[in-house]
């Protein structure tokens, strides 16, 4: 369902009158985010009157229209457990930038589903796949200081400060079975799923069945991270969005996700500077200084395993998206599309795998 | 029909798309939705361009891992498998749609067979000829979508 913009300000407007403020607010300035799927993300202006002075703040509704629809295979957690674990990272003694969070709201009369709402946070989202955003991230790399990488790898090691306790919307399990679930349910989506049994896809699979790492501890895991996820302003990240994936898991896997040469922006050709995960930051820089930072190993054997599964997961996501529109699941026209990220991950895949199993 | 080639209208159409409908769109989802419309035809026009030969080369590529397999294995159920999978492809259909369907299906009972009966060194050799069809897969599909041929 896609949410009208008349219709949206009309609702807003009553809406948060006498919760934003106690008196009327009105609502303006509506935008509408292409970037969500399912998940609907709008910013606007909201403004009052507050004892003769006026005052205005830029706010961001996510809604989810089709909460308690029946989607196939929707690993994603609900909407209300994204926004309380945005709501712990704000209130978490970490550096952290998020969005500050207002709250959540279950009633779906109001905007045709859940929907909660944060602050607006200046800055953009870089497009790894459009040419002049990678240039832009080039360019970070390569500027004196190394300012936004170094804030990068500040991010993630103080994201993986927290743990089950910090987040308690998150359910904790044994390492081991968090590794077991997380592929069982991968392997099924793409076995239930898939339109063509890709021989090479059944190779990956049995690679991860035979590799599953031994994990010596979990923390909070962001899930999707990569600097697409992120508002970048003046060379710093000014938010961490996109909180739907979080997890309390193994914290290599962020590291190993972010490292994905689909989220530096490959689809079908190679980038031109593949060493630089995201587009932003040296491999081996980056997992350097995210040891020095948090005294943690990183394993490079589990840095390569989670990067074959964060890469099937993202697969799956594209094979998801084509059996939901062959299905009539979703008239999206993304959903379609999302075929094509398919071969250039299964190759990403094959070269991470190929040693061992040849 | 068809008098005009299915692939041209479709780039055209996916120009257009692209080049002027996208400009008079003022609303970002619809936009957005355009876009990937533009880009699904242009990509649907080079898989009907170069389908046929994508999926020869890899019927070429398959059939050869699965002679090696059977020069460098000795164990009977994958050679037989291997063997079983030979015949399926040479008495396949020439139509690029189910010639695939085939080539898919035979690699994974092959590979699938390896699993089951060999292990280390043994099973690794065996594989390593149906890699090859795997690769051939893979950057066929990636020319497809545009990446030039190496």
């Amino acid at each position: 369902m896609t949410l009208e913009i008349d219709d949206i300000t009309g609702e807003l407007a009553p809406y948060l009158s006498g919760r934003l403020a106690d008196g009327d607010v009105t609502v303006t300035d509506l935008e509408r985010h292409t970037e969500g799927w399912s998940r609907q993300t709008m910013s606007f202006t909201a403004s009052w009157t507050d004892g003769g002075t006026e005052r205005s703040e830029r706010l961001v509704a996510r809604v989810d229209p089709s909460y308690g629809e029946e989607r196939t295979f929707d690993y994603r957690n609900d909407i209300q457990t994204e926004f309380e674990t945005m709501q712990a990272v704000d209130e978490a003694d970490v550096d952290v930038p998020v969005p500050e969070t207002y709250w959540f709201e279950a009633d779906q009369s109001v905007l045709g589903g859940p929907f909660f709402l944060v602050s607006h946070r200046p800055g953009t989202a870089p497009v790894t796949w459009n040419p002049r955003d990678r240039q832009s991230l080039y360019d970070s790399w390569d500027r004196e200081g190394k300012p936004l990488p170094n804030q990068f790898v500040d991010v993630i090691a103080n994201i993986h400060e927290l743990d089950g306790d910090d987040v308690p919307c998150l359910e904790a399990k044994d390492p081991q079975t968090v590794v077991d679930e997380t592929l069982d349910l991968q392997r099924r989506s793409f076995e239930e799923m898939n339109l063509v049994d890709e021989p090479a896809v059944n190779e990956i699979i049995r690679w991860l069945e035979a590799n599953k790492p031994e994990v010596p501890e979990t923390t909070l895991v962001h899930g999707d991270l990569r600097v697409g996820n992120m508002l970048l302003h003046e060379e710093s990240v000014s938010a961490v969005l996109d909180w739907e994936m979080s997890a309390i898991s193994d914290p290599m896997f962020d590291l190993a996700y972010c490292s994905l040469k689909y989220f530096a922006g490959k689809l079908v050709d190679p980038i031109e500077r593949p060493n630089l995960a995201g587009s932003l930051v040296d491999r081996e820089w980056f997992y350097d200084e995210y040891e020095k930072r948090t005294g943690r190993t990183v394993d490079p054997e589990r840095l390569r395993y989670w990067r074959v599964f964060g890469a099937f997961r993202m697969m799956n996501s594209g094979v998801n998206g084509a059996y939901r529109y062959h299905t009539g699941e979703s008239d999206d026209v993304r959903t379609a599309w999302f075929q094509y990220i398919v071969p250039g991950l299964i190759e990403d895949m094959l070269d991470l795998i190929e040693a061992d199993r040849t | 029909m068809p008098h005009l080639q299915p692939a041209q209208v479709l780039e055209q159409f996916a120009s257009f798309l692209q080049e002027d409908v996208r400009a008079e769109i003022d609303d970002e989802f619809v936009d957005g939705q355009v876009g990937s419309m533009s880009s699904t035809m242009r990509y649907l026009s080079q898989e009907l361009r170069h389908r046929d030969e994508v999926t020869s080369r890899q019927r070429a590529s398959l059939l050869e891992g699965l002679e090696a397999v059977d020069g460098r294995c000795d164990e009977t159920a994958v050679v037989e498998s291997a063997a079983d999978a030979r015949d399926r492809i040479e008495n396949a259909s020439a139509n690029s749609n189910e010639l695939e369907t085939v080539l898919v299906s035979a690699c994974n009972d092959v590979l699938e067979t390896i699993d089951a009966e060999l292990e280390g060194d043994a099973a690794r050799a065996a594989r390593e000829p149906l890699y090859d069809y795997l690769r051939v897969r893979v950057e066929g599909q990636l020319e497809m979508l545009g990446r030039d041929r190496t």
